[in-house]
């Protein structure tokens, strides 16, 4: 489990992730980090609100509220060319950071 | 005995009560709630359970009001301030102040909730017009673009998100809400259509709102 600077650190670059592959809504997002971290990311759910607006604020996610197939009506977001921008910048440095580490350390898998 | 429906109205308070978190903020994240209590249910926990486990996912109230007020403090501090206008209603002139500074507030807001609202599907070029009757100090009209939305409805519930929740809900007020249509008919409140068109509401149609009490409308002060 990551501790909880990390995973606020972090929450940025993995939201525009998901959202790359389409538009997504808070609680898919949230079990989409869950599932792709294999459990080792788990965010206070509430917290990740106040994520999306930010990022939204800055325009780099966009949502509207939408009623998907016989479901509730929900509100999703999708990433807008800034949002695009902005994830291949958070990349550089996040494989920046991971390749210094994994040099100094040697791979490791992260549930070590 | 566990109602999960009064259960989930309580957790709603909880958000709704905090000044940082707005009214679309709470449904986004009852949304959230639902969703995780329906997949808890469905891995066979018991509605209660369910609800517990789901809520303490989500995070206390408290928590989650200072990540909003991170993203949002000025909105945070307009409502305080209402909160304090509003519990002291003796001082009829700070009242007048606060609507005031409502109008204010109003203005600097609505590109926020243009943005939160769903575009009305079948597009209306016009204005609504938001007439508060009761405390209003001289012309305190609120405009507020029809083609926003979606049902007089969503309307209303911009307006009392942004506004009028937390003045009702420091004292012993309450507002009607009447609409108009250009008929001459009024259209209930939480009435939804496919367009304000059907309706009957043309660009131009009046909102008003008075502030009641104790069931009664207050006198228009003007």
């Amino acid at each position: 489990m990551i501790s909880k600077e990390l995973a606020a650190a972090s929450s940025r670059p993995l939201v525009l992730s998901i959202l790359t592959r389409g538009e997504d809504y808070g609680y898919s997002i949230i079990q989409r980090v869950r599932e792709a971290s294999g459990g080792e990311v788990e965010w206070s759910e509430g917290m990740l609100y106040p994520v999306l607006h930010r990022l939204e604020r800055e325009g780099l996610i966009r949502s509207n509220w939408k009623q998907a197939d016989g479901g509730r009506r929900r509100k999703y977001y999708r990433l807008t060319p800034t949002g695009k921008r902005s994830l291949k910048v958070d990349r550089e440095q996040w494989v920046c950071v991971h390749k210094t580490l994994t040099r100094l350390w040697g791979a490791q898998s992260c549930s070590s | 005995m566990f109602e999960l429906e009064h259960a989930i109205e309580d957790w709603k308070r909880r958000f709704a009560q905090l000044d940082s978190v707005r009214g679309a903020d709470v449904d986004e994240l009852e949304v959230h709630l639902r969703d995780s209590i329906l997949e808890l249910a469905s891995k066979g926990l018991i509605e209660e359970e369910a609800f517990c486990v789901a809520a303490g996912r989500l995070g206390a109230a408290a928590a989650v009001g200072r990540e909003f007020e991170k993203i949002n403090p000025g909105y945070a501090w307009v409502r305080r301030v209402f909160h304090w206008l509003a519990s002291a209603p003796a001082f009829a002139f700070l009242n007048i102040i606060g609507f005031c500074a409502i109008a204010w507030m109003l203005e600097s807001q609505i590109d926020e909730l243009e943005r939160e609202v769903r575009p009305l599907r079948a597009a209306l070029d016009g204005q609504v017009v938001l007439e508060q009757r009761a405390f209003s100090p001289g012309p305190c009209n609120y405009l507020l673009p029809l083609n926003q939305y979606e049902s007089f409805g969503e309307v209303v519930d911009a307006f009392e998100s942004l506004v009028m929740n937390q003045y009702v809900a420091a004292g012993s007020y309450g507002t009607k809400w009447v609409l108009e249509n250009q008929r001459g008919e009024v259209i209930p409140p939480k009435s939804r259509f496919a367009s304000l068109g059907d309706a009957g509401i043309l660009p131009g149609a009046v909102l008003r709102v008075a502030i009641v009490k104790d069931g009664r409308v207050l006198p228009d002060d003007r």
